[in-house]
């Protein structure tokens, strides 16, 4: 006969007590576990309001010169990389409408990927603070073993993720929050002003780039407002495979909600603008909330690992909010800088030196990253030889004016200056310092003193460009 | 994709485009390739109200330009 047979009832009771609780524990930690509804639906649609460009409180930025920062994807690497450029900025002046500012104060826009979205988060909700505490904060963190260690180490974390809806990404998105952002909203970034932040991620269905913005969330009914900047900035990092991807609640549409004029439109030009159209279908697909009910996120990178994609959108169409284009022809901004920061490497490869083919791991990592690497790099061309095409019919239409006032019309597009500045790796011409930072691992854990090199590369390289150097020249006074 | 517009009126108007303020009557308007709705600014003195333009194929000269007209009323 058992012993247990022998207790009383009430004994027995006591002895299953701990099993209860720990089944409690379970059930409440996974019923905790859920973190889809995160983005809250909109109390009342209006298409104005929330955290847009022309909502944020100017400040002493100018109208007149716009500047944008792109820092790209590429983990800490592309943080720190990118925290370089902006110490140069700080530390550069321009001349602007009679007042000397520094080239910081005249950021208006910072778009940003997966690893650049740290840096570009952080110095939007905190400003000039990140120089004081980024680098403790998180350049010098050895993030990727501190979120191993939550994982490993944190019974309640293993009971979380027994819920389908909770995953290690959530455990990142709580660090950063806890540890980075300090619980942040966008309502904070929207009472802090320029500049205007565009944490990009990717919509994996339909791998297109979404971006958080008030107008992006327009299309999900949501509310960006109250949403964890954290958890946009782990959106926008979620690599594939290493994390799981983010999912945003795609909410009914209320009976107020309009979309936006230009959407029927772009819908009826696939034959004659292509990219226009592809843009609208994306949109029109979050109206359709029966097949959409939920967005699956993951790292900006996947569709632009840039953050160049928007920039070049806003310069191209006036289909979106912040249009430059809709600005320039309104005479509102007469100077465009884009300065793009891209931490991308090409780390050497001597599989060409073996007869032995590469293994099936590396061809799949190849094959998986190197479509994005040539995308990126079209971008980046793309976005150069647009600027000078603009420059070269601006200086051809002002000549033909000049000939002709009559027969040519005043052109506000054709008066802009444009400034572009692509920051990148392959332009360090001496080989073994290009090397040297071409094979610094895309991770969140890095040397303190690779953290350091990056750094003052970001500003040397900035620093030395010629476009930048001619900005500095054109406003020197 | 660059195409190029001048809207046709008689007064200085701000000019509409897709719902948006976008330039001025009788200047280049540089515009993406596409369906576009163009109108007017206040007040409501001409006509049609407002006109969906298919613009594509034209040119910064002023044999190329896509010219949209509206009426005085």
């Amino acid at each position: 006969m058992k012993k247990s047979e022998h207790l009383p009832a009430q004994a027995r009771r006591r002895r299953l007590a701990p099993v209860v609780l720990l089944a409690c524990v379970l059930l409440w930690a996974a019923g905790c576990a859920h973190t889809a509804s995160l983005n809250q639906p909109l109390q009342r649609f209006d298409a104005a309001a929330g955290y847009r460009l022309d909502n944020l409180p100017k400040g002493t930025n100018s109208d007149e010169l716009f500047v944008i920062l792109a820092f790209s994807g590429g983990g800490t690497r592309a943080a720190a990389f990118s925290y370089g450029v902006l110490e140069q900025l700080r530390q550069d002046h321009l001349v602007v409408q009679g007042a000397k500012r520094r080239v910081l104060d005249e950021v208006d826009v910072i778009s940003s990927v997966s690893g650049g979205s740290f840096t570009a988060a952080y110095y939007a909700l905190f400003g000039d603070r990140i120089f004081d505490e980024f680098a403790d904060r998180f350049l010098n963190q050895e993030v990727q073993g501190a979120l191993l260690r939550r994982l490993l180490l944190h019974p309640l974390n293993w009971l979380r993720l027994m819920s389908p809806y909770f995953s290690r990404t959530d455990i990142a998105a709580e660090y950063y929050e806890q540890h980075i952002f300090g619980g942040a909203s966008y309502s904070n970034l929207l009472a802090r002003g320029k500049p205007f932040l565009v944490i990009n991620a990717t919509d994996l269905v339909r791998g297109a780039r979404l971006e958080f913005t008030q107008e992006q969330f327009d299309f999900l009914y949501s509310d960006l407002l109250p949403f964890p900047v954290a958890r946009a900035v782990t959106a926008s990092s979620a690599f594939p495979g290493a994390l799981v991807p983010i999912t945003l609640q795609n909410h009914p549409a209320g009976a107020d909600y309009r979309s936006p004029p230009w959407l029927t439109l772009a819908l009826q030009d696939r034959d004659v603008n292509s990219r226009r159209w592809e843009r609208a279908l994306t949109c029109a697909s979050y109206l359709d909330k029966t097949n959409r009910p939920f967005i699956h996120l993951v790292d900006g990178g996947v569709s632009d690992n840039l953050g160049l994609r928007g920039p070049l959108a806003s310069v191209e169409s006036t289909d979106w909010d912040w249009s430059l284009r809709r600005d320039i022809q309104n005479r509102k901004v007469k100077t465009v800088v884009v300065i793009s920061v891209d931490a991308k490497t090409e780390p050497e490869n001597t599989w060409n030196q073996r007869e032995k083919a590469p293994n099936l791991i590396d061809v799949l990592l190849t094959a998986s990253t190197m479509p994005m690497a040539n995308y990126s790099g079209e971008t980046a061309t793309r976005l150069v030889e647009e600027f000078d095409g603009w420059q070269q019919q601006g200086c051809l239409y002002r000549a033909l004016r000049a000939h002709e006032p009559g027969s040519y019309p005043p052109s506000p597009f054709h008066d802009v200056k444009f400034f572009p500045v692509h920051l990148c790796f392959d332009a360090i011409t001496n080989a073994p310092r290009r090397n040297y930072f071409n094979s610094i691992g895309t991770n969140f854990g890095l040397a303190t003193n690779d953290v350091a090199q990056l750094r003052t590369l970001g500003g040397e390289m900035l620093r030395n460009d010629s476009e930048y150097q001619r900005l500095l020249t054109e406003f020197a006074k | 994709m660059d195409e190029y517009v001048v809207v046709v009126y008689p007064d200085d108007r701000a000019v509409y485009l897709d719902g948006q303020a976008f330039g001025r009557t009788g200047e280049l308007l540089t515009v993406q390739r596409g369906t576009h709705t163009f109108g007017l600014g206040l007040p409501v003195d001409y006509r049609p109200i407002q006109q969906s333009v298919l613009v594509k194929d034209t040119s910064m000269d002023a044999d190329g330009r896509k010219k949209v007209y509206f009426e005085k009323i």
